[in-house]
C-alpha cells in the first residue's frame, strides 16, 4: 500500500477545560480516495479535522504527511502543506465578492492570481463551477455560499481537502452535485476527506471511511467491503432502522391557523412568497419541502409573527392559539448561549412569572424542572447549569426543542429540526415531533431532508422560488414525487436526480 | 465687517487649519476601525504626540524634528494600548478609556519634569506654511487651501492614498477582512493579530502627528496639559459619520473644522451666535454621530470584538 498522503498517528487531544475530545485516533488519508468520517454528535471528527488543519494542537501523537512528522500550529501551517479545509459554520466574508473571497486566501504566487473577476471565472470553470464571480456572497443561498468555500480551500496548491458536514444543507441532488465535483477534485491528485451523517450518501459516493464513536475509532475500512447495517451499527452502537414511518396515522382536528392567498414582496436575497395557500389543523404534522432559500425562512417568519403579509391574510381561529419555535441558527436565534442550560430551557415559563418566590426567582426549582428537562429530552451536559455554549450541537438543538414542545402551544414550527445532528438524536427529535402531534399540537416541519419529511409528515408541501408547487400525502409521498417538484425548472437538478435514481 | 473675498478666504483657511489635527486622528482612527480595533484611546495617543513634539522640539529645536517625534510618540503609546486590545483581548472601550485617564496624568508629569516654563525659541515657519507655487495665487483658494501647512498637504495626500489601498491594494482586503470577519480571514492563513497590531500602530502614528500639529503649529510649540481637549473622541465620530470612507473622512473633517472656525471669525462674517454654543457644536455633531452608528449597517462585522482563535465555536 502506498504511503498516505497525510495521517494521524496515534493522537489524543484534551481541551483546557478537561475534555478529552479524542483518544488514540489513528487516520490515514490517500490521494484519489473520497475517505468518509462518519460518527455521532460530539464523537471528535471536528475535532479531528480541526487537528489536521492546525486549529488544535493535539495533546499526544502526531500528524505525518508522506511518512514525515509535521507540526501544524495555525491555519497558516496546514495550507503552507497543501491542505484546505471547507468549514461547516462557512468563514467567507459575507460583504466581500466572490473574487474578494478568493483573493483572500491566495498565497504567494497566487496572489495575483485573483486580481480580476475574470480571473476567478477561469479559475472556476476547472472544476465545473458556474458562479458569477461579482455576486456579494451574503446575498448567495447557502449552497452556492458552500461552492465557495470549496473553492477557496482549492486556491492554493491543495493535496488534501477536508470538508466538515457539507451535506448538511444540501438537497439531494446538490449532495450528488457536490459529490461529482468532489471527485472531480480527487481526480486532479488530491486526497478529499468528508465529515457526514448520512450512511447512504457515503456508501454511494465515497471509497475509505472511519468511523469515531466517543472520541476513539470505531472501524474504518475500504467502502467496497462494508454495508448500510454495518454502519449505521458502528456508528451508534445498534440499528436503527431508517426508513420506517414514525407516529401512526393521525385524522387532523380543527382548524387553528390559515393562510389565504398570502404574499411578501421578493428582495435580495429573498424569492419572497406568492399567493400561499395554507391550512394548518390540530394533531397533524405538516412537511415544508424545498431546496434551501426557496421561501421556507419567509413562511417561518410569517408563522412566527416576525413578518406581515404583503398582501393576503393570516388568520388565527381562535385568540388563544400560541406558536412556538424551533428557529434556523440555534446559535443566534434559538439560545442565548452563555446562560445555563436551565436558564435556556425555561426563559418563556421565567418570563411568564413562573418559579418565583417572594418576588425572587427560585433558582432551586428552575433547577429541578431543568433537569426533568434534561432527562426527558437526553440533552447531555455536565449538569443543568453549564453554560450552553459548551455543548454540542446536537445538544444545544435539543434544548431549543425541549423548550418549544415544553410551552404547550397550539402550533410548533421547527426549522431543519435535525440539520447537524447523528442518526439516533434525529430520530429522537423526529420521534418528539410525532408524539407532541398525537398529542393534537399543529407541527409544521421545515426541511430540506425529504426522507426525513416522508417518516414524520402526514402532508408535504413543496415550496419552490417562493410558490407552492405542490402537496402530496399519505402514499404518495416519495422522493420521486417531491424531488422534481423542488428542483421545477432547473433542468440540470433534476437530471442529476434522474441519474441517481437509474 | 462686510462678507468679501478675503474674509471668506481667511474663514475658510482657518477652517482648514482646524480640521488638520482631527483629519489625521480620524484617518488613523478609519484604519484601526476597518481591520476591527476600536481605538477609544486616540484622545490619549494624539496627547502623547503632542508632549513628544514639544519635548522633541526643547531637545532638538528643529520644527520637523519635533513632528517627527510626536508621530514616534503616538506609535510608541500605541504598542502599549495594542499590546492590551489586541494581543491581551482586552475590552477595547474599558481599555481605551483607561488609557486616555493615564495619558492625562503623564503627559502633564512629563510636561512638569521635562519641559519646564521656557516658550521654545527658534521660528516655526518652516511647518506652518508653504505656499504652494501658483496654485496659491489664485483668488480665495489661494489662501484658503494652498497657503497652509505642509502637514495639511500631506493629509490630503493620505486620504487619497488610504482611499486607493482600501479600494485596490491586497493589503487593503486583508484589513477590510480583519475587520468584517477576523476568524475567516484566520482560516485563510492569514496573520489577524499582526495585521490588526499593525493597523493599530499605524492609527498611533497618525494620531500622534495631529496631536504635534496642535503643539507645534497651533500652539507655537507650547504643551498645555490636556490640550486636545476632546479633538480624539470628535475623530472618531468624523471616522464614523464618514462611515469609514478616507475621502468622505476629509470632508466632514473639513465641514466640522469650519464649525470650529466660527468662534474665531464668526463675527467677522457677521455672524451673532454665543461663542460657547458654537464652541458645543461639533461636539453635538459628534454624538448624533455616536447614535446613528448604531443604524449603519455599513460597520465592519468584527469592530471591536477581540480575535481568539477558536472563539466561535
Amino acid at each position: 500500500m502506498p504511503v498516505p498522503i497525510i495521517q494521524l498517528d496515534h493522537v489524543s487531544k484534551r481541551y483546557p477545560n478537561g475534555f478529552l475530545a479524542l483518544e488514540n485516533v489513528s487516520l490515514a488519508l490517500h490521494t484519489g480516495d473520497i475517505h468518509a468520517l462518519l460518527g455521532e454528535n460530539g464523537a471528535g471528527k471536528s475535532t479531528l479535522m480541526n487537528i489536521l488543519y492546525g486549529v488544535h494542537e493535539p495533546t499526544e501523537g502526531g500528524v505525518l504527511m508522506e511518512g514525515r512528522e509535521v507540526v501544524h500550529r495555525r491555519p497558516a501551517d496546514a495550507i503552507a502543506n497543501g491542505i484546505g479545509m471547507v468549514h461547516q459554520h462557512f468563514k467567507l466574508v459575507m460583504p466581500f465578492t466572490v473574487t474578494e473571497n478568493l483573493a483572500l486566501v491566495a498565497k504567494g504566487a497566487k496572489r495575483s492570481a485573483f486580481r480580476r473577476h475574470t480571473d476567478a471565472r477561469a479559475f472556476m470553470e476547472r472544476f465545473g463551477i458556474d458562479l458569477d464571480p461579482a455576486a456579494v456572497v451574503g446575498q448567495l443561498p447557502l449552497a452556492l455560499q458552500q461552492r465557495v468555500e470549496i473553492l477557496k480551500a482549492l486556491v492554493n496548491e491543495t493535496r488534501v481537502l477536508l470538508l466538515d458536514e457539507p451535506s448538511t444543507i444540501l438537497t439531494p441532488a446538490e449532495i450528488d452535485n457536490l459529490y461529482f465535483t468532489l471527485r472531480r477534485i480527487c481526480d486532479q491528485g488530491t486526497a478529499v476527506a468528508v465529515v457526514t451523517h448520512n450512511v447512504d450518501e457515503v456508501l454511494a459516493n465515497t471509497d475509505r471511511y472511519t468511523v469515531l464513536k466517543r472520541g476513539r475509532t470505531n472501524g474504518t475500512g475500504l467502502i467496497a467491503e462494508t454495508n448500510s447495517a454495518q454502519l449505521v451499527e458502528r456508528i451508534v452502537g445498534h440499528a436503527v432502522s431508517n426508513a420506517a414511518r414514525i407516529g401512526a396515522e393521525r385524522t387532523p382536528g380543527t382548524e387553528c391557523l390559515a393562510l389565504r392567498d398570502v404574499s411578501l414582496r421578493p428582495s435580495s436575497g429573498s424569492p419572497g412568497l406568492h399567493q400561499i395557500d395554507l391550512t394548518l389543523r390540530a394533531g397533524e404534522v405538516v412537511g415544508v419541502a424545498g431546496v434551501e432559500g426557496n421561501g421556507q425562512t419567509e413562511l417561518f417568519d410569517l408563522l412566527a409573527g416576525q413578518r406581515q403579509p404583503d398582501s393576503g391574510s393570516l388568520k388565527h381561529s381562535t385568540q388563544d392559539i400560541s406558536v412556538a419555535l424551533v428557529p434556523q441558527d440555534r446559535h443566534h436565534e434559538g439560545l442565548s448561549l452563555d446562560l445555563s442550560v436551565a436558564q435556556n430551557l425555561l426563559y418563556p415559563r421565567i418570563m411568564a412569572g413562573e418559579f418565583r418566590r417572594g418576588g425572587l426567582l427560585d433558582h432551586g426549582a428552575v433547577g429541578e424542572q431543568a433537569k426533568v428537562m434534561i432527562d426527558v429530552s437526553d440533552i447531555r451536559t455536565h449538569s443543568h447549569a453549564t453554560p450552553a455554549r459548551s455543548l454540542s450541537g446536537g445538544n444545544q438543538q435539543k434544548i431549543v426543542l425541549a423548550r418549544a414542545l415544553d410551552q404547550a402551544a397550539s402550533v410548533v414550527v421547527v426549522y431543519q429540526p435535525t440539520r447537524g445532528l447523528d442518526v439516533a438524536a434525529a430520530e429522537a427529535v423526529l420521534t418528539r415531533l410525532a408524539q407532541a402531534a398525537d398529542n393534537g399540537t399543529c407541527v409544521v416541519v421545515i426541511s430540506s431532508n425529504i426522507e426525513e419529511l416522508i417518516r414524520v409528515s402526514d402532508r408535504i408541501l413543496v415550496v419552490n422560488g417562493g410558490r407552492m408547487t405542490g402537496e402530496v400525502k399519505g402514499a404518495e409521498m416519495s422522493v420521486k414525487a417531491i424531488g422534481p417538484l423542488m428542483t421545477l425548472g432547473r433542468q440540470s437538478h433534476s437530471s442529476a436526480l434522474e441519474t441517481a435514481d437509474a | 465687517m462686510d462678507l468679501n473675498s478675503v474674509t471668506i478666504a481667511l474663514f475658510l483657511a482657518a477652517g482648514v487649519r482646524m480640521s488638520v489635527p482631527v483629519l489625521l486622528a480620524a484617518l488613523g482612527e478609519l484604519v484601526s476601525e476597518r481591520a476591527g480595533v476600536f481605538t477609544i484611546g486616540l484622545e490619549g495617543l494624539m496627547l502623547f504626540g503632542a508632549v513628544a513634539s514639544a519635548v522633541g522640539l526643547a531637545m532638538t529645536g528643529s520644527p520637523v524634528a519635533a513632528l517627527a517625534i510626536g508621530m514616534l510618540g503616538g506609535t510608541l503609546a500605541a504598542v502599549v494600548l495594542a499590546l492590551g486590545t489586541v494581543l491581551a483581548r482586552a475590552n477595547q472601550i474599558v481599555m481605551g478609556i483607561g488609557f486616555n485617564l493615564l495619558a492625562m496624568g503623564v503627559t502633564s508629569l512629563i510636561r512638569q519634569l521635562v519641559l519646564g516654563d521656557t516658550p521654545p525659541a527658534g521660528s516655526l515657519r518652516s511647518v506652518t506654511m508653504m505656499k504652494l507655487p501658483w496654485l496659491s495665487d489664485l483668488p480665495v483658494v489661494g489662501r484658503a487651501l494652498f497657503s497652509q501647512s505642509p502637514v495639511f498637504y500631506a493629509a490630503v495626500l493620505l486620504a487619497v492614498a488610504l482611499w486607493l489601498m482600501f479600494r485596490f491594494s491586497r493589503l487593503g482586503l486583508l484589513l477590510r477582512a480583519a475587520g468584517e470577519n477576523a476568524s475567516a480571514l484566520d482560516a485563510a492563513g492569514q496573520p489577524v493579530l499582526r495585521l490588526r497590531f499593525g493597523a493599530a500602530l499605524f492609527t498611533g502614528m497618525l494620531a500622534g502627528l495631529g496631536g504635534a500639529y496642535l503643539c507645534i503649529i497651533a500652539s507655537g510649540g507650547t504643551f498645555i496639559d490636556d490640550m486636545t481637549a476632546g479633538r480624539g473622541y470628535l475623530a472618531i465620530a468624523i471616522s464614523i459619520f464618514a462611515r469609514w470612507l478616507p475621502l468622505r473622512t476629509l470632508l466632514v473633517a473639513f465641514a466640522l473644522g469650519l464649525l470650529e472656525a466660527l468662534q474665531f471669525q464668526g463675527q467677522y462674517l457677521g455672524i451673532q451666535i454665543a461663542t460657547p454654543l458654537l464652541m458645543a457644536t461639533p461636539f453635538v455633531v459628534a454624538l448624533v454621530a455616536w447614535v446613528v452608528m448604531g443604524r449603519v449597517g455599513a460597520a465592519p462585522g468584527d469592530l471591536g470584538k477581540p480575535f481568539l482563535r477558536g472563539a466561535g465555536h
